[in-house]
């Protein structure tokens, strides 16, 4: 059976033209089939973990150790996205009040940070879809990067979340753990 | 001071998850009749396969592709990461009973460094060429180094970290990060109880394993610094 599994490339994989290497001439090039077979030997144990990443394992692996798919080999698609992006910040939070024309939002960088920033926004900046989301509570991402094609531009965008609503299981797992809780607080 | 870069030249997110599929379903029209997209997103969808064997599209800075044992999802813009987030949530609280075995998540990150010779720096502290290479051949080089590392909590299992020079010539000299954080579920869990737990995955770990290959990057830069 045939033991290599070849997918497109990852759309945030490495370009790979003009490869380079660490303290070795930066002009070396280095095929892609190349890095493939160099890319992990199994020094480390079971590689299984990287059936899961995007690099395909290693053809030097022994049959035994993957699963196996045979598939012809797929052309590498055009990229996802034109362009790179730079992200420079990230916000999450929640809509704490909504307005006729703009929103507030409680806003964090990470789950420790305190205080929380608040930030109005204009309604106007969010896609027409997702001003119908912006709703008190609602969740959202708040991001502000460089995008790039064939000049640099600074981005802020907002994105609010689409989660599914709770399940009644997660409802009930959530209410045990409050209870859990609130009856090992020792009130003084 | 620091000298090491804050903002990082580029970053993606991939996430694998393996189990089994049926790819003819991951048509852009069936994730807008869930209400999983937005019709501008998927009028804007280019679709390369979409075949009972295969499903392979991209949209809105995302690229899904999925066959009978692998779904994946990724982008190179990481200010998606929360929409990629919601779409697999999504996916798969409708797909409830699809028998998943395991998911990673792969994030990556390239960061520009200084010049040259912090480069060969870097290279030289992760892989020192002087015990064994520079003996036995001529100008060895750091081309790739992987470091596997365990990850407990409610979902343990195995991280790959993967530190190589960046191959992107705008990003020359510079370092390219990637990880594969993963999570096998146990062989003996039911297809509805592997979704089940697919899904709290996504959510309770994602954040860290997101953030896991920028970490790195960022401790190499802080801990290797030029010479002065």
């Amino acid at each position: 059976m045939n033991n290599t599994v070849i997918l497109g490339e990852s759309v945030s994989e490495q370009p790979r033209e003009g490869a380079a290497t660490m303290s070795l001439n930066p002009k070396n090039p280095v095929r892609w089939s190349e890095r493939i077979a160099r890319s992990g030997a199994g020094f480390f144990g079971k590689p299984e973990a990287r059936e899961t990443s995007m690099v395909p394992p290693s053809p030097q692996a022994t049959e035994s150790t993957f699963h196996h798919i045979s598939i012809p080999r797929i052309r590498k698609p055009s990229p996802a996205s034109k362009g790179s992006y730079i992200l420079l910040k990230k916000y999450s939070g929640f809509v704490s009040n909504r307005g006729d024309q703009s929103f507030t939002a409680q806003l964090y960088e990470s789950s420790t940070d305190y205080p929380v920033v608040e930030a109005e926004f204009e309604l106007e900046e969010l896609s027409p879809a997702d001003r119908e989301l912006a709703v008190d509570g609602a969740a959202l991402v708040w991001t502000i990067g460089y995008h790039e094609e064939d000049s640099r531009r600074c981005e802020s965008l907002i994105y609010m979340r689409r989660r599914p609503g709770w399940s009644s299981k997660e409802l009930g797992e959530a209410e045990k753990a409050a209870a859990e809780l609130t009856r090992d607080i020792e009130w003084k | 001071m620091s000298s090491a870069p804050k903002i990082p030249a580029a970053e993606g997110l991939d996430i694998v998850v393996i189990g089994s599929f049926n790819p003819a379903i991951f048509h852009p029209e069936w994730f807008l009749r869930q209400k999983l997209v937005r019709e501008e997103e998927i009028a804007e969808a280019q679709i390369n396969a979409i075949s009972k064997e295969i499903c392979d599209f991209s949209f809105s800075g995302m690229k899904l592709f999925c066959m009978n044992d692998r779904f994946s999802i990724g982008t190179g813009n990481i200010s998606k990461s929360a929409r990629m987030q919601d779409l697999l949530i999504g996916t798969f609280t409708i797909l409830s009973h699809t028998p998943v075995s395991a998911c990673g998540i792969n994030p990556t990150v390239a960061y520009k460094v200084k010049d040259d010779k912090l480069w060969h720096k870097i290279g030289n502290t992760l892989a020192p060429k002087d015990l064994v290479w520079n003996e036995l051949f001529e100008k060895p080089g750091m081309n790739s180094l992987c470091i596997k590392a365990l990850h407990s909590g409610e979902f343990p299992g195995e991280t790959f970290l993967w530190v190589e020079p960046a191959q992107d010539q705008r990003i020359h000299p510079g370092i390219f990060v990637r990880a594969n954080y993963s999570y096998n579920f146990p062989k003996d869990s039911g297809s509805s109880e592997s979704t089940e737990l697919l899904l709290k995955f996504l959510i309770k770990d994602w954040d860290d394993a997101c953030a896991i290959a920028r970490k790195l990057a960022e401790v190499i830069l802080e801990k290797i610094k030029p010479d002065e």
